[in-house]
């Protein structure tokens, strides 16, 4: 262990080798960032850095954006789109995985977000820190919204009329606020207005990053269970025996944001090559607006507000009212409950089974998000009677709070034990378990059976798992070598690490002989392999010599 | 802890994993470098076009007057690329003949044989309307026919040439628009006019010459002309203007 702050020392004091400059000279060493426990950089450490995927997936639709700005144009949306995805060298590439890395990040700022609901992190002292994280998942949806909405498809003139008519309903300042969000009404200002309006949330979504990464280094991260003690306020203070922030951080985060970046470029290719895929995960724009074939598609909203497209179908939303009211109670209430958790939920303890209610609601906040979600793709625009409503969404509630409740009890009396590693493993059967539960008995199940191929559900399922490996922290990135003397550097790390750099190597040969234009998603998928290997060879890397 | 660790070892390791990421980083480069250059425009080779008026109907050649100052300009080969069409006459308004000739670009002495007149008397040809001395179009480059007369800057006078207002290059549309002053050094570039004799209809199927101005090459840069057909647009008689 010793041995890595050794050499920086050593580096620092004869200043020899190239890699001593450059550390010397960028004082990489020297960065004001926070030493992390080992037990962060660990195989299971992975959910003490959801908000570093986010980061990456977040420079990478920064990265990727800037280049769209170079060849998009809000005068002509639909044109300019179809311009960068036939005639731009990777044009395709470079869009379809702007899309994917916006899907990627909301996922990420979801699942970044129930976890630190979960474990209590918005508690003392983190308060700010976690207000300003519910406004980011706002701004991102936000951004996602307007920046779906740029390609001038059919979805995105529903998106729009749609964000048009709700905003438009709001009593007193509705028509204000639709016109300042949708322009006049002509194709041009409304365009000029999403583009402005995208590029103005990414910056947001920047600058109040950057204030909440402020705060997560200032507060500490929350440490884990074993040194809380499920009690708040709880911090991660430096100690002298935690391993510098260079590397050991740095070659942690280099290999997250390869992975990162790795699956954000090789599922949307893997996805585009697959011909005939479900609008609502494909990563190309839909038909022109004014085309046949827009007829055909039901005035889908992008995928992650699929769950208040569905609220404005139940019974009671119908009336003139309706779509506000439901956008009211499935979004506003739900994003006003999550900003004053912290104040509502004011005790010290942070053990799930502690905090039963907020536990419940977390879980209820999920399972109603992906049932919506899915019976909105299923059954876009039915009228859903209000009985019906109260059938689907009632028995979750009931289970939830039940089953919650019982167990905190059970667990209070000490008649429960629970493991670390088994309540997050019981948790996702739990929810997993509910929402297959409802999907399978609730009345839309022969709906699902005969309209939807079993083809498209492969295909769903495959992309769906894809992107839920990605969210779940990046999840089997390397073999588990056995735990050996640090300093025997085993034959099969050799082998392995060979390997990788070599495949690595060949695909970016092969890579380099493809038509930029026709065969854009293959090089994707050969990107984002290449990518993926690369960390995997630094995760056996660091696995090897750090021991982590 | 430190003993026995191999640094040759570790070195090598450490080696093929950067050269791992180097090549993902190669990859993503390259994809970026390939995406920031849009695709080039243009054409292959010179395209074959029929001369029509506003109206979409083709341009007859005996439509056209001789010795006429108004700016008859179409595009060719690409979109926006303007150039003059006149018919060419004597002082007393009778049509010449134009017979190919070789033309001498002055700036590199090479020379090619220019394309002869068309129509019924062999009196029409067609230039790039762009100047080749710094690009200047019409009304700056214009016509003078036969009668109206050009004042260089040495004073000297000419008639019947294309002369150039900003900077006073002149040259002879009777001999493959030669240079007669600078300060240009090349000849304007010739456009092949086909004349139909059964119909009277002009195409347009090839250039002659130097680039034209502020090209790599004639074919690239611009957009190619969509259908078959090229529109002649009057621009009126600079003269009266």
């Amino acid at each position: 262990m010793s041995s890595i702050r050794e050499r920086m020392k050593r580096a620092m004091e004869t200043g020899n080798g190239a890699g001593e400059w450059i550390i010397d000279r960028t004082h990489l060493d020297k960065l004001p960032l926070r030493k992390t426990p080992d037990y962060m950089r660990k195989w299971g450490g992975k959910w003490y850095w959801t908000g570093a995927l986010i980061t990456v997936a977040f420079t990478y639709e920064v990265l990727t954006g800037l280049i769209l700005l170079l060849y998009y144009n809000s005068a002509s949306p639909y044109p300019s789109t179809l311009y960068i995805l036939d005639s731009v060298p990777f044009g395709k590439l470079i869009l379809a995985t702007h899309l994917y890395g916006a899907y990627a990040m909301i996922i990420l700022v979801y699942v970044h977000m129930f976890r630190n609901y979960f474990v209590g992190a918005y508690k003392k002292p983190r308060e700010l820190q976690w207000i300003i994280g519910v406004l980011l998942l706002a701004l991102t949806i936000g951004a996602g919204y307007f920046g779906y909405s740029l390609t001038g498809d059919v979805l995105s003139y529903d998106a729009q009329d749609v964000g048009r008519g709700i905003a438009s309903l709001i009593p007193f300042i509705g028509q204000w606020l639709a016109s300042v969000g949708f322009g006049n009404g002509t194709a041009a200002s409304l365009f000029a207005k999403f583009l402005g309006y995208h590029i103005i949330m990414a910056a947001l979504i920047a600058l109040l990053f950057g204030y909440h990464f402020y705060l997560a280094e200032a507060n500490t991260m929350l440490p884990s269970s074993k040194i809380s003690k499920y009690r708040a306020p709880a911090s991660t203070p430096e100690t002298e025996d935690m391993r510098p922030w260079y590397p050991s951080n740095l070659l942690y985060l280099v290999e997250l944001g390869l992975l990162t970046i790795g699956f954000i470029v090789l599922i949307p290719s893997f996805v585009g090559l697959i011909p005939n895929t479900p609008i609502l995960i494909s990563p190309f724009p839909g038909p022109s607006p004014t085309s046949a074939a827009a007829a055909l598609i039901p005035a889908y909203p992008p995928w992650f507000l699929l769950f208040l497209y569905k609220a404005v179908d139940f019974g009671m939303f119908t009336n003139a009212m309706g779509p506000l009211n439901a956008s009211i109670v499935f979004g506003l209430l739900p994003l006003i409950y999550f900003l004053v958790i912290p104040f509502l939920d004011r005790g010290n303890s942070l053990h799930p089974l502690d905090r039963p209610i907020t536990t419940s609601l977390g879980i209820i906040s999920i399972v109603y998000l992906i049932i919506l979600s899915l019976w909105g793709a299923f059954e876009p625009g039915v009228i859903i009677a209000t009985p019906t409503v109260a059938l689907v969404l009632l028995p979750p509630a009931v289970v939830t709070f039940g089953a919650i409740f019982g167990i905190s009890k059970m667990w209070k009396r000490g008649k429960l034990k629970i493991g670390g590693k088994s309540v997050t493993v019981s948790f996702f059967i739990f929810i997993s378990g509910l929402v297959v539960t409802i999907i399978l008995t609730g009345y839309s199940f022969s709906y699902m059976v005969t309209h939807f191929s079993v083809l498209a559900l492969g295909k769903l399922a495959i992309s769906g798992t894809a992107v839920g490996f990605l969210a779940i922290g990046t999840a089997r990135t390397s073999e588990q070598l056995p735990d050996k003397k640090l300093n025997k550097i085993p034959t099969g790390a050799y082998i392995a690490i060979g390997i990788l750099t070599l495949m690595s190597w060949v695909l970016l040969g092969i890579s380099l002989k493809m038509n930029p234009i026709t065969q854009a998603m293959v090089v994707g998928m050969a990107l984002g392999t290449v990518l993926i290997f690369s960390g995997i060879a630094l995760a056996i890397y660091r696995r090897i010599i750090f021991g982590e | 802890m430190n003993e026995g660790i191999d640094e040759t070892k570790r070195n090598f390791l450490k080696l093929m994993v950067t050269a791992s990421i180097v090549a993902g980083a190669g990859l993503s480069l390259g994809v970026v470098v390939k995406t920031l250059s849009p695709p080039a425009l243009g054409v292959s080779s010179f395209p074959n076009l029929k001369l029509v008026d506003s109206s979409g109907s083709p341009l007859l050649a005996s439509n056209l007057g001789v010795n006429s100052p108004s700016a008859l300009q179409f595009s060719y080969p690409l979109q926006s690329t303007p150039n003059n069409i006149v018919s060419l006459g004597d002082s007393s308004g009778n049509p010449i003949s134009i017979s190919a000739t070789e033309v001498t670009i002055p700036a590199d002495g090479s020379k090619y044989l220019s394309y002869a007149g068309v129509g019924k008397n062999g009196s029409i040809v067609a230039y790039s309307g762009i100047c080749q001395h710094l690009g200047c179009i019409f009304p700056e480059l214009r016509f003078y026919p036969n009668g109206v007369e050009s004042i260089t800057l040495a004073g000297k006078t000419y008639t019947g040439v294309f002369h150039c207002l900003c900077h006073g290059s002149t040259y002879d549309p009777t001999a493959g628009a030669a240079v007669l002053t600078g300060p240009t050094t090349h000849p304007l570039p010739m456009v092949k006019l086909v004349w139909d004799s059964t119909t009277d209809e002009i195409y347009v199927s090839n250039m002659v010459g130097p680039t034209i101005y502020g090209r790599a090459s004639d074919l690239t840069g611009e957009s190619p002309i969509s259908g078959t057909t090229t529109e002649v647009t009057n621009l009126g008689n600079p003269f009266t203007l």
